[in-house]
């Protein structure tokens, strides 16, 4: 078994560069993360898609691990048609595209700086996946979609605890659960998969 | 000049230990219709991706020998040049489906090519005809048709394209026997009306032997025959021993023969078994 | 039973006069029509806007049980947006107060602003609604390929939403694979389906990575590429060149700037279209 650190280090004479494969990872992302997008949106729902439970969180925090900047563009884009489903306004889901670039880009970019491995061999790497994919990256998603949301006058100042805890928790719980269960469960295969990124596109 | 050579060709995907492939030298004429058969996991998938390039562009892994195309070289040029070239079908017709109309599925590798729109239009007539597809199919979504109508599109949108060769990878695995039945029917039509090399990765050999010139057997990621339909069935033991069950009325007939009651050639086609039991039957009543 | 065709968000009659459209109206009707509402403070304009859009709707021919598959979506968020605007509004001294719930007080003018809010979301909504009811994963690709956007984003585009049919599909596959071992997520609370949603992200997940490289196969052997050339040839439009834009494709487009224009225009210069200009603020109490 690779180590830690060859799961993320080009080997010399090692070619690597985007494909078709990313194109297709990208676009199935999107479909696996809208439909878990909209299960959440519609289940728990808090308004203007914001809702009490997201696994598409995971899918966004996950898939940018694995997959680079394709698995982030797949958490920035699919929000927007399953916010659409689950019957959130177009331009407040334009309004949260930074929220959810910043769920993605946080926890890729912390595992690649890191060196932490997605296949959760260490306790360090199950601490990384929860400072940077659980805490730290919907803490700042959610302070940019209270953010947004205020700005277009769609809440109070007031409310914007509320709002911002059920970002935070709602987005917080399933990256947990799921996050750690995706990881474990499919990045041992992942990281021999031909679509996983070591840098940021391949 | 052969449209496809193989020499001392090996392939070893990346954290195996094992070798997919191994040592394998073949060559395929233009026109030929090339049936491969093997147990599974026994390297025809691999055999036949790495004919159109998928192997090694596609995917990770150790390479030995070479395999040129049409004079290409597989190491040298992406899928997408060859593509011009090699048609591949897979098994899974679902998963091939790149479109979400029958329409869009037929010319999307006509647009990739930049054909003009008129060809495209002529070009879709011809192909789905050839695949039994009703016109009137052109707006229907491909994943809501029965699955032999989805593999007939999937071969459709790939003779749309006009390859000199023709890859089908298991195309009747995953089909009901009506879904089988229809695209063997495609495959007769194919090797009637259309002059291209054709390869398949076939079970139902009982379909595919009156219409291949060569038949092949992978085992083990070696080739171990590579014959003429009736010279490769000559030897039922041998296919049997090394996981191949040829059609019940191939063995039939071998047996006759073990039995000194049948002499001819094995028959490779229902008919012929009929032929050949009736004649080894008029044997019995002779003595 | 007349001939459906399929859009992204179920069936419409194959002669409803949406299809006569060309699918670049459609995606401009969503970027433009979706910012009336978020322009337009004024409920009495919003609540007439939606009522534009059911007759939009009717004149579609969509099956209006799609809005109901959305009822819901818009109660949830009235209460929403009502707690959020009363319980968590905040409190000025020349607000009326309308309840005390202990500590918290419920004030007409925070209400007013939730009822105002509520209807500019509900008009969005049935914007979003409609272009999915109207849609098709084509006229998408169409769409934003006649925008002049890059193949290889309209593509995505398509193939996304492809996608998501797909994955669809595998939930429910999936969902009857536990059905047959006697787990039914839907029978369960949801704190349950909370803990059980992991046995179906895992193989969902894990088909889409699967499915990737036989989708990548494919692309490559029917010559994809990233750029959308050939051989330094041009890539074939062939089905964006099946559309025409006719004229009131052209009328309608103009129509729908030129209200954009006008509400920026009426709004800016006289305010026409502010949430004071409401009947709402000439309500007293007491």
């Amino acid at each position: 078994m690779p180590s830690a650190k060859s799961v993320w280090e080009v080997e010399p004479g090692e070619v690597r560069k985007p494909g078709t494969v990313h194109i297709a990872i990208m676009a199935l992302l999107i479909g696996v993360g809208a439909v878990a997008g909209t299960f959440g949106s519609l289940s728990v729902p808090l308004g203007y898609g914001v809702t009490g439970f997201w696994p598409g969180v995971a899918v966004q925090a996950v898939g940018s691990i694995w997959f680079g900047m394709w698995g982030v563009l797949a958490g920035f884009l699919f929000p927007f048609i399953s916010n659409s489903l689950a019957g959130a306004p177009l331009y407040v889901s334009f309004a949260y595209l930074p929220s959810n670039l910043l769920q993605g880009i946080i926890p890729a970019w912390a595992f690649k700086f890191f060196k932490a491995d997605p296949r959760l061999t260490k306790g360090s790497d199950y601490l990384h996946y929860i400072i940077w994919g659980v805490v730290v990256n919907n803490l700042a998603g959610a302070a940019w979609a209270v953010t947004a949301l205020q700005w277009f006058g769609l809440i109070t100042v007031e409310s914007v605890p509320l709002f911002f805890s059920g970002w935070t928790i709602g987005n917080g719980v399933p990256s947990l659960i799921f996050g750690i269960i995706l990881l474990k469960a499919l990045s041992p295969l992942v990281v021999r998969h031909r679509s996983f990124v070591k840098g940021w596109w391949a | 000049m052969p449209v496809i050579r193989m020499e001392n060709f090996g392939w070893r995907y990346e954290g195996q230990e094992r070798w997919a492939l191994r040592g394998v030298n073949l060559s395929v004429e233009q026109g030929e219709f090339v049936a491969i058969v093997g147990p599974n996991d026994s390297g025809k998938s691999t055999l036949v991706m790495a004919m159109n390039g998928l192997i090694p562009n596609n995917y990770y892994g150790v390479i030995e020998g070479s395999v040129v195309v049409k004079g290409m070289d597989t190491r040298e040029h992406p899928v997408a040049d060859i593509a011009r070239h090699v048609g591949f079908v897979f098994s899974d017709p679902e998963s091939q489906f790149l479109s979400m109309t029958v329409e869009e599925e037929v010319v999307f590798g006509l647009e990739n090519i930049g054909l003009d729109v008129d060809e495209i239009r002529e070009r879709v007539e011809w192909s789905l005809g050839l695949a039994h597809i009703p016109m009137d199919y052109l707006e229907k979504p491909p994943y809501e048709l029965s699955g032999g109508q989805k593999q007939r599109v999937a071969i459709a949108s790939i003779l749309a394209m006009r390859p000199e060769i023709i890859i089908l990878d298991e195309p009747t695995s995953m089909l009901d026997p009506v879904g089988k039945t229809e695209v063997i029917e495609v495959l007769r039509e194919m090797r009637r009306s259309y002059n291209a090399t054709i390869i398949v990765v076939e079970h139902r050999m009982e379909d595919i032997a009156p219409l291949a010139d060569r038949f092949i057997l992978v085992h083990d990621g070696r080739v171990l025959r590579d014959a003429p339909p009736r010279e490769f069935f000559d030897d039922i033991d041998f296919l049997l021993e090394h996981g191949v069950f040829p059609p019940e009325p191939m063995v039939f007939v071998s047996e006759l023969r073990k039995m000194g009651l049948y002499d001819g050639p094995i028959p490779l086609t229902l008919e012929e078994a009929i032929s050949a039991s009736r004649e080894a039957l008029s044997g019995l009543r002779g003595r | 039973m007349p001939k459906m065709r399929r859009s992204l968000l179920g069936y419409l009659p194959e002669e409803s006069p949406i299809f006569s459209l060309h699918p670049v109206t459609k995606v401009l009707f969503l970027l433009v029509v979706s910012a009336y509402p978020m322009l337009t403070q004024l409920p009495e304009a919003n609540l007439a806007g939606s009522l534009f859009m059911l007759a939009l709707f009717k004149a579609a021919k969509v099956d209006l049980s799609v809005i109901k598959g959305y009822k819901m979506a818009f109660v949830n968020l009235f209460f929403v947006i009502a707690i959020a605007y009363t319980f968590f509004g905040g409190y000025r001294p020349e607000y009326t107060v309308l309840l005390r719930l202990g500590p918290i007080r419920v004030c007409w003018e925070n209400l007013r602003w939730a009822i105002l809010v509520y209807l500019q979301l509900v008009l969005a909504i049935l914007v979003i609604i409609f272009f999915l009811s109207t849609m098709r994963e084509r006229d998408v690709v169409v769409g934003l390929r006649t925008l002049r956007l890059p193949f290889v984003v309209c593509y995505l585009a398509g193939l996304s939403l492809r996608s998501i049919g797909l994955s669809i599909i595998d939930f429910f596959t999936i969902r009857e694979a536990e059905k047959a071992r006697a787990l039914d997520l839907a029978e369960l609370p949801f704190s349950e389906k909370v803990k059980k949603f992991g046995l179906y992200i895992v193989p969902l997940v894990g088909l889409a990575i699967r499915r990737a490289e036989e989708v990548s196969n494919a692309l490559d052997s029917r010559a994809f590429r990233f750029s959308g050339l050939f051989k330094g040839g041009k890539r074939t439009d062939y089905i964006p060149k099946k559309y025409k834009i006719r004229g009131a494709d052209v009328a309608l487009i103009a129509i729908m700037f030129a209200f954009l224009a006008a509400i920026v225009f009426v709004n800016y210069q006289y305010g026409w279209l502010r949430a004071e200009n409401s009947l709402l603020y000439r309500v007293r109490f007491g």
